[in-house]
C-alpha cells in the first residue's frame, strides 16, 4: 500500500481513502498488540501484579500520597 | 500548553490517530491505543508511518520536532480520554531513553495537563502522583477524578 497522503490544499484537511484507512487500521491494531505483548513480557509477573493492584487502589481513590514515600 | 502541536485526526473508533510531523503535510505519525487485560486500561504506541504502509515503532520520536510531536500526542491523549472518560492510559517507553523522553514531555506539559488529568508514576512496586525529578518505569494518565 503506497501512502503519500497530503493535506488538502483548499481545506487544509488531512485525507485518506477509506481503503487506506481500513488497511492502516488492521496493521496498527496488530502492531499495538505486538508492542503491548513485548512490554508485558519485558517485566516479571510481580511488576504487573503490583501495577494492577496499584491501579485498583487508584480507581478507589487510594493512591499512596507522595509524602509517605519519601 | 505552549508547545505547538500538529493537527490530527482519528479513525472512526477513536482508537487510532494520525498526524503529519515536521509540518510537511504528509501523514507520517500514528498513535495507537490498545486495550490491556483490564477493562478501561489502554497502552499507547507512537509509530512512524512508512510510505509502504508499514509502521516503525523503533525510530526516533521526531526529526528536530520531538517537542511538537509529543505535544501532539498529549493532545491526542486528551481527546481519547474525553471520548473514553473511564479509561487509564499506560505509557512505557521501549527503552530507558524513551522513558526519560516521555518523562520530560510530561513535565513540560504538566502545567496544562495536570489541571484536567491525573498523572501517576509507577516504579515497579507502587504508584504515586507524578513528581517531576523522580524516576519512574511507566506512567498512567486518566481524567481527574
Amino acid at each position: 500500500m503506497a501512502l503519500n497522503v497530503n493535506n488538502n490544499a483548499d481545506s487544509d484537511r488531512i485525507q485518506f481513502t477509506s481503503d487506506e484507512l481500513e488497511k492502516l487500521r488492521i496493521v496498527a491494531e496488530k502492531l499495538g498488540k505486538e508492542k503491548l505483548a513485548r512490554i508485558v513480557a519485558n517485566h516479571p509477573p510481580e511488576y504487573w501484579e503490583n501495577y494492577w493492584n496499584a491501579m485498583k487502589r487508584h480507581r478507589l481513590g487510594m493512591t499512596i500520597p507522595v509524602e509517605s514515600r519519601s | 500548553m505552549n508547545t505547538p502541536w500538529y493537527d490530527y485526526f482519528s479513525d472512526g473508533f477513536c482508537k487510532i490517530f494520525y498526524f503529519a510531523g515536521s509540518g510537511n503535510g504528509r501523514i507520517d505519525k500514528i498513535v495507537i491505543f490498545t486495550q490491556m487485560q483490564e477493562p478501561d486500561a489502554y497502552s499507547i504506541t507512537l509509530g512512524n508511518l512508512r510510505l509502504d504502509g508499514s509502521i516503525d515503532v523503533h525510530g526516533t520520536a521526531g526529526d528536530g520536532d520531538a517537542a511538537e510531536i509529543l505535544s501532539t500526542v498529549a493532545k491526542v491523549i486528551a481527546f481519547f480520554l474525553v471520548d473514553h472518560p473511564q479509561a487509564a492510559i499506560f505509557i512505557e517507553g521501549t527503552t530507558a531513553a524513551r522513558v526519560r523522553l516521555y518523562q520530560m514531555a510530561i513535565v513540560r506539559e504538566l502545567d496544562d495537563l495536570g489541571k484536567y488529568f491525573d498523572i501517576h508514576g509507577f516504579d515497579g512496586s507502587d504508584m504515586e502522583i507524578f513528581q517531576p525529578g523522580r524516576n519512574y518505569l511507566s506512567f498512567t494518565i486518566s481524567l481527574k477524578s
